[in-house]
């Protein structure tokens, strides 16, 4: 599987990108904003975009509007990574198109887990 | 400015002189025992009126007036002068002893001055006139001595009468504001004046003429005068009483009426007489009257400026409002919280400041009835300037003669709200910004405890999990830090629907299986039909917090028992388990915020603190409540009652520590 992370804190891509790595054996490929999530994702054609919700500039709902618009990304599951826990910001991200939502802080052990588990779900 | 007072009093001596001079003339036509002695004398009750309004300066335009009636009637200029002089000297007299025992012009709200009023005004004062005048005629040859008795008797009757009844119906007229009448008080003056005009009429002149036999019937007009007294006051009743006088001497001068005797004198005097003492009954019963309406009206007042005063003073505002939703009063805190003046809201629908109402008024009183006293809900209202805003309401009702009135005690808490809103947004920025980072160490941490990035060497490993499972508590900390500060009361965080409890147990369970099975425990659960009028979600909370504080104290190979009773109103949830037990002195503390039981020895992943105070929220914020039993050693049965329909949350105060059968502590 292979997997786009995207998050501003580049410590948080690579706590993911290690847990996925190692943990998972999955590949990952990161961004740091929304503008290079959608290049990437053009470019790399993942299996699945891991999402961060604030984001400087684009954000998190913008990026995964503009990558549901766009034809060659639009199939793409996302998955967001969040710090609001409240169910109804889950709820709302859950409305506007993602495929999962994971909470932070994620377990790294558990994060291949659960992405396997979303995506066997859809 | 000394010449505009000077012109302006010349001006009034001069009217007063004019008027006492018609006066004078008119009645004089009615004399018969002397040309200048009559026994209808209205000038002594204007001259008295116009010193007690006017004051004792007066006095030249009743010495003016006096003299020139007399002078262009009878005797000589020297005898007029001495009439007049007699005159003006009766009206000073009773004046000042009007003035001086009686209140003066306001003689007649009083009825011990109404009758001071009459025996120093209208009896004693007049002497002085009618024994100056008629001795001056005597001497001056223009009446004879041997008639002095009854000339001195029909001028006296003649002034006192003038004052009982002309002064009165002026002092109670003049100068005193008009006060607007009801409709139905003008069509009631209208009826009475009408009867009376009619009854006189009959009995005083619809009589047989001389000759004839007279019916005594003057006694008809007495209940007319007694209703205009009871009924419409001191005013009304003095002008009855003139009318009344005005229709019985034209009457009796027409030799009609129940006063007619020989002589035309002797019929007015007689006739004058009835009038005097009926005068003074009338008078002094209006002033009665009137002066317990006033005294009860007075102490009215004072009740309703207390009330007011209480009102006005409060911090919270207190609007009254009638059965069908206008505003009855406002009290200053209303006016304030709203915008609007007193004024300005009276008269007017709730739905101008409560729009919310505006969809149904009805509504909105049914409301009223169904919350009992000192229940309170929350409102949006509308100030002047167009701004809604939070309202606190507590409704009641009461009754009050006008019908049923209901009272809203109100307070405005936008400020609140936006201190609320302000400290959830910084909480909420607070836990996601300390979020971020804890996901890198956490991250970091479980990675280089599970080994997945190399083997690390056991002290190290050791090290490194101690630091993991401290950040794993920081993390359910922040958690429980949100969650708390969402159930703080007023949220309206909650859904409350009838909920089966067995739900509740059947999602808990799943949620904490995997847990009990690695602790080796097992948790049996019995099953339930009871239900409860709650948010299911936050129950299952509440029940997998109990859970997990059970499986943290429970031996490995203990069994944890939940079960639910159903009590009239109440569905109870207990929690046993076999662990260490709570000490009785912590038994109330537990649930208090950042309290932890100190379990030496166990070693056990202590708690976090905010678990069973997020409990007690949670329940309390069902109108419920939790507590323990429990002894140390054997074990604790924690519980939680929850309302079978819908209840305000309960006072913040409520962890029980009564059975769960009781009420709460």
């Amino acid at each position: 599987l292979k997997i786009l992370i995207v998050d501003d804190e580049a410590d948080i891509r690579s706590i993911a990108r290690l847990a996925l790595t190692t943990v998972g054996k999955m590949e990952v490929v990161d961004a740091a904003h929304g503008e290079d999530a959608r290049a990437k994702a053009e470019k790399e054609l993942p299996d699945a975009i891991l999402l961060d919700v604030k984001m400087p500039g684009m954000d998190g709902v913008a990026t995964l509007r503009a990558l549901k618009a766009s034809p060659p990304t639009a199939a793409i599951p996302v998955i967001f990574l969040t710090a609001h826990t409240q169910r109804a910001e889950i709820q709302r991200l859950l409305d506007v198109g993602a495929s999962g939502v994971l909470t932070k802080p994620f377990d790294p052990m558990r994060l291949a887990e659960q992405v396997r588990a979303i995506l066997e779900g859809i | 400015m000394t010449f505009s007072r000077t012109a302006r009093d010349s001006v009034l001596v001069l009217t007063l002189a004019a008027v006492y001079f018609a006066a004078g003339k008119l009645a004089l036509k009615l004399a018969f025992v002397n040309p200048s002695a009559t026994a209808v004398w209205p000038p002594t009750g204007i001259a008295l009126a116009a010193l007690l309004i006017l004051g004792y300066r007066a006095w030249p335009g009743i010495l003016l007036g006096a003299f020139l009636v007399n002078a262009t009637t009878a005797g000589s200029p020297a005898t007029s002068a001495g009439i007049a002089v007699g005159n003006t000297l009766e009206g000073l007299a009773g004046a000042w002893l009007v003035n001086r025992f009686a209140h003066g012009r306001d003689a007649f709200r009083r009825a011990a001055d109404v009758f001071r009023f009459a025996v120093l005004g209208g009896l004693l004062a007049t002497m002085v006139s009618a024994t100056i005048g008629v001795s001056i005629l005597s001497v001056g040859a223009f009446a004879q001595w041997h008639r002095f008795g009854s000339i001195w008797v029909t001028w006296w009757l003649g002034d006192a009468v003038g004052v009982l009844v002309v002064a009165p119906l002026l002092l109670l007229w003049i100068g005193h504001r008009a006060s607007s009448m009801a409709p139905g008080r003008i069509v009631e003056t209208a009826l009475l004046f009408g009867l009376l005009i009619a009854v006189a009429e009959m009995v005083f002149v619809g009589m047989p003429p001389p000759g004839s036999r007279n019916l005594q019937l003057e006694f008809l007009c007495l209940p007319l005068l007694i209703w205009a007294a009871f009924r419409l006051g001191p005013r009304e009743a003095a002008t009855a009483l003139a009318v009344l006088s005005a229709i019985a001497i034209r009457g009796t001068l027409h030799g009609r009426g129940p006063f007619v005797m020989g002589s035309p004198n002797a019929s007015l005097l007689l006739l004058q007489a009835f009038m005097g003492v009926i005068a003074v009954t009338t008078t002094a019963m209006a002033a009665v009257v009137s002066e317990r309406n006033e005294q009860s009206e007075a102490a009215q007042r004072a009740s309703e400026d207390r009330a007011r005063a209480i009102l006005d003073s409060m911090l919270e505002g207190l609007i009254t409002t009638t059965e069908r939703g206008e505003i009855d009063s406002v009290n200053l805190a209303g006016q304030r919280i709203f915008g609007y003046s007193q004024e300005e809201l009276v008269g007017r629908h709730l739905r101008t400041i409560v729009p919310r109402t505006s969809l149904d008024p009805e509504r909105f009183l049914r409301t009223a009835k169904r919350i009992p006293i000192g229940e309170v809900v929350e409102m949006e209202g509308r100030r002047k300037n167009g701004e809604s805003f939070p309202l606190e309401v507590a409704l009641s009702e009461f009754q009050t003669a006008d019908g049923r009135r209901f009272a809203g005690s109100l307070r405005d808490i936008s400020e609140r709200r936006a201190v609320e809103t302000l400290k959830a947004e910084f909480v909420s920025t607070v836990s996601h910004d300390l979020r971020t980072p804890l996901t890198s160490i956490r991250g970091s941490l479980s990675l280089l405890a599970a080994g997945t990035l190399g083997e690390l060497p056991e002290l190290a490993r050791e090290a490194v999990t101690i630091a993991e499972r401290n950040t794993v508590r920081l993390v359910a900390l922040i958690n429980d830090i949100l969650d708390l500060e969402k159930l703080q009361p007023g949220r309206k965080s909650m859904q409350f629907v009838l909920t089966p409890i067995q739900t509740v147990f059947d999602i808990a369970m799943e949620e904490i299986q995997e847990v009990a099975r690695g602790e080796g425990i097992e948790i049996e659960i019995a099953p339930t039909q009871a239900r409860a009028f709650a948010d299911s979600q936050r129950l299952v909370q509440v029940l997998v917090n109990l859970l997990s504080n059970a499986l943290k104290f429970s031996p490995r190979g203990s069994v944890v028992n939940v079960w639910a009773e159903g009590k009239p109103g109440w569905v109870v949830v207990f929690v046993k388990d076999r662990g260490c037990g709570v000490p009785r002195s912590s038994q109330a503390s537990i649930f208090e915020r950042f309290h932890q039981i100190a379990t030496p020895g166990s070693g056990r992943k202590p708690g976090i603190g905010l678990g069973l105070a997020i409990c007690r929220s949670i329940v309390e914020q069902h109108g419920g409540s939790i507590g323990v039993e429990s002894s140390e050693g054997e074990g604790s049965t924690f519980w939680f009652r929850t309302p079978t329909m819908l209840r305000r949350a309960s006072s913040p105060s409520g962890v029980s520590l009564a059975s769960p059968e009781g009420g709460s502590a």
